[in-house]
């Protein structure tokens, strides 16, 4: 199998996170799908650097989150479109807790770049040593950060939130 | 309700992907795309002030051999060889760029390389032209002094008071075209880049905090 058909392979079989990368950093569908070419593009000219020490989907978000903080939006106006537009309806759930994921995702939606990389990684169920290799500080940093961000979120989405 | 309460439900969520689809079938449609990453800026940047350069360079140098005004030869040789320095410093800074397109660092350590690349490029580039502000005054100062001493019958300079206003209306020129640079240079790197540097440098200062 060549480098290249691996690559694809791997990347469409783990293409879930670039869209989350896409969903989160991105408010409308254009910068989203600029947004995942140019992470496509990135991870395919980082690829021979990936020596296989970490899992793929590790690597994938960290060439992903690299690419989402240091993209630039195209200086040309746009249609901009509700954060929570991205949120899909499920079916099933009640109508409050609807609104309260609505909520929660429309303070996310808010916050800073560095944030959002760390409430990403913190949803993907990451560990504090991992998140803090991936964005280059200690776990210990991250914990005092993801305390700090959960008491803010919590608070934003007491104001996006009233029943 | 808090984040670790809608931790499942926001992972549901944030695959999301109705919103757009798309598909990598082969690494050719991947090439062909014009990125928006801030290091692909400062490569198209460089490669255009390359392209422009090259172009320079064989403009001054045709005109610095072939001119029969001395002067224009001595002023398109000497500018010839600053633009060829120039350019030494465009590609300096270009493999520079390219070695950045490994972007599986951690997302401090990368911020880092680019703010300081980036801020390495508005430097240089402000300093190169600022630069040239005083050489080109000194060279078009001096040769058109040259010239005036070869040819002393020239109605204009005939007597000192003509010298004089010449000479004042010159420097008067010369201040307003260098505070016009200075602050036109100032502007166009803010413009370009300020932004950038400044978005990239408050991450850093999150990261560090």
């Amino acid at each position: 199998m060549t480098p290249e058909v691996e690559f694809i392979d791997l990347l469409n079989a783990h293409q879930k996170i670039v869209y989350k990368v896409c969903n989160l950093y991105m408010d409308n569908k254009t910068d989203r799908e600029d947004l995942f070419q140019e992470i496509c593009l990135q991870a395919w000219k980082s690829y021979n650097g990936f020596r296989g020490e970490s899992q793929f989907s590790t690597w994938l978000y960290r060439v992903a989150l690299n690419t989402a903080i240091t993209f630039f939006r195209k200086e040309k106006k746009q249609v901009q479109t509700s954060f929570t537009e991205n949120l899909p309806e499920i079916s099933n759930s009640e109508d409050y807790i609807e609104e309260q994921v609505k909520a929660m995702y429309l303070a996310i939606g808010k916050l800073n770049k560095i944030d959002k990389a760390l409430v990403m990684l913190y949803i993907e169920n990451f560990s504090y040593i991992e998140i803090g290799e991936t964005l280059g500080i200690t776990p210990n940093n991250v914990a005092v950060k993801m305390n700090r961000l959960k008491i803010k979120l919590k608070e934003e989405t007491e104001k996006n939130y009233q029943p | 309700m808090d984040l670790d309460e809608l931790k499942i439900q926001l992972n549901k969520r944030f695959e999301g992907n109705q919103s757009f689809e798309m598909v990598v079938s082969n690494i050719s449609s991947l090439n062909n795309i014009k990125t928006n990453s801030l290091v692909s800026k400062i490569k198209r940047s460089l490669l255009t002030e390359i392209i422009f350069s090259i172009i320079f360079f064989a403009l001054f140098v045709y005109i610095g051999l072939f001119s029969k005004n001395s002067s224009i030869k001595i002023y398109f040789s000497f500018f010839s060889l600053i633009i060829l320095a120039f350019s030494v410093l465009l590609f300096y800074l270009l493999i520079q760029t390219n070695s950045l397109t490994s972007s599986s660092s951690s997302i401090k350590e990368n911020l880092k390389k680019l703010h300081s690349l980036l801020s390495e490029f508005v430097k240089r580039y402000f300093q190169f032209t600022m630069l040239l502000i005083p050489i080109c005054v000194f060279f078009s100062g001096y040769l058109g002094y040259l010239d005036i001493e070869h040819n002393i019958n020239t109605a204009i300079f005939s007597n000192s008071i003509n010298l004089k206003k010449f000479a004042i209306l010159f420097s008067f020129i010369v201040l307003i075209f260098s505070v016009g640079m200075f602050f036109f240079t100032k502007w166009y790197l803010r413009k370009l880049y300020g932004n950038h540097l400044a978005e990239m440098k408050e991450m850093i200062d999150q990261l560090e905090s």
